[in-house]
């Protein structure tokens, strides 16, 4: 499974809807209440299923689903060097 | 002193200092000031009397910002969150000001009005550096300070984080709107020493785990304003931020932010329930320098021993709301020679605590022939939930007004649930019997206001809507 993959289950545990399918572009307000509270669920989400820890200014630059995607990406690749 | 003069003298001070922290960009004092400028030597900032702010917190507003402060021009912010019909009411009673109402103003913020309509409050420039000079002498803010810029620009406390951080010499971090509740994450990125927020976002902080104990020990000061602060969100802060001063203020739009300080003694904070009842909800304190207070009767110019409601006094205080002669009747009196605002707090003093908050005077209701406080209520709520965002209600109501009952309503927390009938079996022991609900309700999302506070209104519809 990849990141996206890992990300659209953790979706579907915290919304509690087993038919969230995630496109990269998705962003808060697309899925019925998906707000800046639950947001902060899903990064707390992501940290402890990855292991890892966003500093604020890579919080700040995140947009959709896809930047998330891509920042755990980089994390875990930065993590192995 | 004007503010603009307060603050050109930072920026000659501290040219290098960080003033603002947007995104990858660092802003200094002295590119701030040099943005200022370009700026009101535009001719779309000179031809106006004033600058409608969006409210989108962009780098360009602080800059406008920054501009209206340096140039004494007063700005009026909007919000994105607000409709267009109330951006429309707002910006038409602007139409009908005449260019002296608008001399050497800072702002005119727009609060809701019991009728709906927006009521502009004008607030000089000389009483923002009047709040800058208070605020100096209680929190001793430094050029070195690290604080967040969370709050919109719609609400004033927005000023009281601009106003001590540039001020000072100090570095504001912008948070953007849908990452606040992360607050707590820039805290720790960031080494910020100054914390300021309503208490609600401290306590969605706690509760969703983002507040372990010492995971904030760069704060050295920490200010609530805006709302009650209960004892359980203060005392969880506590831990998280062993270093920092506690502190609780009370504030009005009407009177420049905030108007009384008090430090919270800390080994008051050491069990899991308040020993002492004057820490259920935290004390409001003395008020600040060049503000004066006392307690009068809400509906007459008759001074109270006892609960009353809290009035102000002093240079903090507006000239009256913008263009509405009959609302200036309602909310300011003169008595003793001086001119009050009423607040619509209620409050009783205590010589070992200062003013204590005792509930709004509007949410005073009558029921099987009790005056009861909503907020007592909700004190003991907050007691037995563990939960911040609580409301009770007054329901059903009938048609002249006679209340049958009452309901709480209690935000559900994000993890787990609570248990309705162990609540309820517990609110006897706290609460007097004609003042226990009949019914507690979970609600999935607690209405908030704009600014962040509970719903009163949107609560009490959700409720009739639920139980019709």
């Amino acid at each position: 499974m990849n990141s996206f993959e890992v990300v659209n289950n953790l979706f579907i545990n915290i919304f509690n809807d087993p038919t969230i399918n995630l496109l990269p572009n998705m962003q808060t307000g697309d899925i019925p209440g998906w707000d800046s509270f639950k947001n902060v669920e899903i990064l707390l989400a992501c940290e402890k299923e990855f292991n890892i820890r966003f500093r604020s200014k890579e919080i700040d630059a995140m947009r959709t689903v896809g930047d998330l995607a891509a920042a755990i990406e980089l994390k875990l690749a930065n993590a192995q060097k | 002193m004007m503010l603009g003069t307060f603050f050109t003298d930072v920026i000659s001070r501290y040219p290098k200092n960080i003033a603002l922290v947007f995104g990858d960009q660092e802003v200094t004092y002295e590119i701030l000031y040099a943005k200022a400028q370009d700026l009101i030597q535009s001719h779309t900032f000179s031809a106006s009397p004033f600058v409608v702010i969006r409210g989108e917190r962009t780098l360009e507003e602080y800059i406008a910002i920054a501009a209206c402060w340096i140039s004494s021009k007063p700005y009026i912010p909007l919000n994105p969150k607000f409709s267009e019909s109330r951006c429309q009411q707002i910006l038409s009673q602007l139409q009908n000001v005449a260019p002296e109402q608008l001399d050497s103003l800072a702002y005119i913020i727009f609060t809701s009005g019991t009728t709906g309509a927006p009521k502009g409050v004008p607030i000089h420039q000389s009483q923002v550096a009047q709040y800058a000079l208070a605020m100096q002498k209680n929190i001793n803010p430094m050029a070195e300070d690290v604080m967040l810029q969370i709050h919109d620009f719609s609400f004033d406390y927005s000023v009281m984080e601009l106003v001590l951080a540039w001020t000072n010499g100090a570095k504001l971090i912008h948070v953007p709107n849908d990452k606040v509740v992360m607050a707590p994450r820039y805290v720790q990125d960031n080494n910020v020493t100054i914390w300021m927020s309503v208490p609600s976002l401290a306590s969605m902080g706690y509760r969703l785990g983002m507040m372990p104990s010492n995971s904030l020990p760069t704060l050295r000061a920490s200010i609530f304003s805006g709302e009650a602060l209960n004892y359980e969100t203060i005392r969880h802060f506590s831990l998280a931020a062993p270093n920092s001063k506690l502190l609780n203020l009370h504030g009005i739009t009407e009177a420049t932010v905030t108007d009384t300080f008090y430090e919270i003694d800390r080994e008051m904070l050491n069990e899991e329930i308040p020993q002492n009842t004057s820490y259920q909800v935290i004390p409001m304190g003395w008020p600040h320098f060049g503000i004066e207070m006392e307690l009068f009767n809400p509906n007459s110019s008759e001074s109270v021993d006892g609960v009353g409601e809290l009035c102000i006094s002093g240079k903090q205080v507006t000239d009256g709301y913008l263009n509405n002669p009959d609302l200036n009747i309602q909310r300011f009196f003169d008595f003793d020679g001086k001119r009050w605002l009423r607040t619509g707090d209620l409050a009783e003093y205590s010589h070992e605590y200062g003013y204590c908050y005792r509930g709004r005077a509007d949410r005073q209701i009558k029921f099987k022939g009790y005056r009861i406080e909503l907020q007592d209520i909700e004190s003991a709520l907050r007691n037995v939930s563990k939960s911040d965002l609580v409301c009770a209600v007054p329901y059903p109501v009938l048609e002249d007004g006679t209340i049958e009952g009452l309901v709480g309503v209690i935000g559900k927390p994000p993890k787990g649930d609570l248990n309705v009938d162990q609540l309820l079996d517990a609110l006897p022991n706290i609460l007097p019997s004609y003042m226990v609900p009949a019914k507690v309700l979970m609600i999935d999302e607690m209405p908030l206001s704009i600014n962040g506070k509970v719903d009163f209104k949107a609560v009490q519809d959700w409720v009739k809507a639920r139980l019709i």
